[in-house]
């Protein structure tokens, strides 16, 4: 048997950094989901290297794409064929496996976006504004704090009968709101079926809002685990709503894909081995006196070869490489 | 005298005649400095906590001039147009700063601006100023006639970009926004170099034609009794209903209520008749750009995804829409 090509795509999240292995066919071989815990490199480092020890011996990544807030720092470190955008990649990963799509519903950990795709292109999106109400991170923190393990909030808020009303506006009304349905004496599933139709009705009102909702609607991301949001959107958008197989991992689906794409036409890759990982990898950042501006530069190095830099806003630091 | 201008809020539309006026009464003109990261960290810890990001910044523009000039300019304005107004925090904008602390009532020049009952009452203020500082009414209307005639041709020379580019081949980006947030490089990260970088133009409200804009907002059913958002629903229409541009980037900072209505406005019809590539960027204090990079970056791929599918608008005109029966 010759060599496999394989193709990696890595989207680091907020909340998680979720790793992909496909082959040509896009049949997935290997998914990671860890949670990011705030240490993307570290993080991003080890579940590569578990992986590569998990692959069959005669395979070669033949390309690389990287996706998700951490994309730039992920990319510096993998040596990434393609850096793109969580929406472009969550559209083209939906469309991919799912072509009769029209809306994408993806709730991530401090990310919510709509996707509106017609005819198999992408017409229109929107993400959330300026803060992060209503992600995952958000449901993170109150599964916490109620102490319920977040795997299980879902299922606790389906088992609710009559569901409180929570402001969703705000998480951080939110979190006032339901603590004072808790301490009035409502059931926790109750507070926390509410608190999914909270959400739910604040993505509807915030990120949805004007957009025409058609289905097939395919909800992604992270979120989409939870059943409680999934019943609260088929409810209220009174349409069945498809969570794909590989929900949590789209992200790094649609990067995948795209570095797939991209690699048929260079025929290279910039994949740095795995071999290469076991580098240390160094991030500091300095406040760059250059100008007023006093911008927050960002210095990715391997010993003291430097990768990458970024934060500048007059492109001194990115292009001196 | 030294005069403080603030480089802030309306400075980026009014300069020019500002300059004129105080030019000509013999002042010497200090501007703040463009905005960098200590003007918004200044003006946020100055200025009330609800507050939008602009008057913050404005705030931290009037804080860098105390010291370097005798008096720091404050125009209240109340209204540039009969019968509208502006953003009611820019009528407050005197008694703001003196609440917060920023600046004493002493150290200030304020000069009313208000044509609510006829526009060219908006002139008065400066004319009573200036006529206590030369006592001649005939040279405090040349003087008068003068900076209108300074503001009058910076309008015009806006208005040379639409021309260029409408005979030109590349691909152009409208962004619609108060002017300062379109024009503050700083709080919109910037915004158009990095759209220019990757080879689209920049379309903004002031290219359009003042006739353009009426004639948009007369074909409403309802007047907009807000100057600058008439002059941002108008321009974008426009840009809309004649196909001027690929795209649409509404420019808006986080609270402002003026924006809320207009961006909400401009969407629904966008959608219902035009169907232009649309999407609404929000800004506050964030220095990290990876929020905005990454609705740009997706924005532009679905601009080109659009485009290579030919799926997305047509080559010429109205006429191929039924736009007639518009409203």
């Amino acid at each position: 048997m010759g060599e496999c090509g394989l193709y990696l795509g890595i989207d680091v999240g907020s909340v998680s950094t979720n790793i992909i292995v496909i082959d040509r066919d896009l049949t997935v071989l290997e998914k990671y989901y860890i949670r990011t815990q705030g240490r993307p490199i570290q993080i991003l480092k080890e579940s590569l290297m578990k992986l590569s020890s998990n692959l069959p011996l005669n395979s070669k990544i033949s390309g690389v794409g990287c996706t998700g807030s951490g994309r730039e720092l992920a990319g510096a470190i993998v040596g990434a064929d393609v850096v793109k955008n969580e929406i472009t990649a969550h559209g083209i990963a939906a469309l991919t496996f799912l072509p009769d799509t029209n809306t994408v519903i993806e709730i991530g950990g401090q990310d919510s976006k709509i996707i509106i795709i017609r005819n198999g292109i992408i017409t229109d999106f929107a993400m959330n504004t300026v803060c992060a109400a209503g992600t995952g991170s958000f449901l993170d923190r109150q599964a916490s704090r109620l102490n319920i393990p977040i795997d299980e909030f879902g299922k606790l808020a389906t088992e609710s009968k009559s569901p409180v009303r929570i402001a969703g506006r705000c998480a951080v009304f939110a979190e006032s709101d339901m603590i004072h349905k808790q301490q009035m004496g409502h059931e926790i599933a109750d507070i926390v079926g509410g608190l999914c139709i909270a959400l739910v009705r604040n993505y509807l009102n915030n990120v949805g809002k004007g957009k025409k909702i058609l289905p097939r609607v395919v909800f992604q991301g992270g979120v989409a685990a939870n059943r409680g949001i999934k019943n609260a959107f088929e409810s209220m958008l009174n349409t069945e709503i498809t969570v794909p197989e590989n929900y949590d991992v789209m992200g790094a689906l649609g990067a995948a894909i795209l570095a797939k794409d991209e690699v048929d036409s260079t025929n290279s890759t910039k994949f740095r081995g795995f071999a290469r990982l076991k580098d240390d990898f160094v991030s500091t950042s300095f406040e760059c006196d250059g100008c007023p501006n006093m911008c927050e530069i960002v210095e990715i190095k391997v010993g003291s070869q430097i990768v990458a830099r970024w934060g500048d806003r007059c492109g001194k630091w990115t292009s001196a490489q | 005298m030294k005069i403080g201008i603030p480089r802030s809020l309306l400075y980026y539309d009014n300069y020019p005649y500002w300059e004129t006026f105080f030019q000509s009464l013999g002042y010497e003109l200090i501007l703040s400095n463009s905005t960098t990261k200590s003007v918004l960290d200044m003006g946020v810890l100055a200025c009330v906590q609800d507050s939008c990001i602009p008057v913050k910044l404005y705030h931290g523009h009037v804080l860098n001039l105390i010291g370097r000039c005798d008096k720091v300019f404050v125009p209240r304005f109340r209204s540039i147009e009969r019968r509208e107004f502006v953003c009611p925090k820019l009528i407050g904008l005197p008694e703001m700063l003196r609440g917060a602390g920023v600046i004493e009532d002493k150290e200030m020049l304020v000069i009313d601006i208000d044509g609510y009952k006829n526009s060219e009452e908006r002139h008065k203020g400066f004319v009573k100023y200036a006529i206590r500082e030369k006592k001649n009414k005939k040279e405090v209307n040349e003087l008068i006639k003068n900076c209108e005639l300074s503001q009058l041709k910076y309008r015009e020379s806006q208005l040379v970009k639409l021309k260029q580019l409408e005979n030109s081949n590349t691909k152009i980006i409208a962004i619609i926004g108060h002017p300062y947030l379109i024009y503050d490089t700083y709080i919109n990260m910037g915004l158009a170099e990095k759209l220019k970088k990757v080879g689209y133009e920049v379309l903004y409200p002031e290219n359009i034609p003042i006739q353009n804009i009426n004639y948009e907002c007369n074909r409403l059913p309802k007047r907009i009794f807000l100057s600058y958002g008439r002059r941002l629903f108008g321009s974008a229409m426009d840009m809309m209903r004649n196909y001027r541009v690929d795209g649409i980037i509404f420019l808006t900072s986080f609270g402002c209520g003026v924006d809320a209505l207009i961006g909400e406005l401009l969407e629904i019809y966008n959608n219902r008749y035009f169907n232009i590539p649309y999407t609404t960027l929000v800004l506050d204090e964030h220095t990290g750009q990876g929020g905005v990079k990454t609705r740009i970056e997706a924005f532009l791929d679905m601009i080109r995804w659009r485009e290579k599918d030919g799926t997305d608008i047509s080559p010429y005109g109205p006429d191929v829409y039924s736009c007639k029966s518009f409203f």
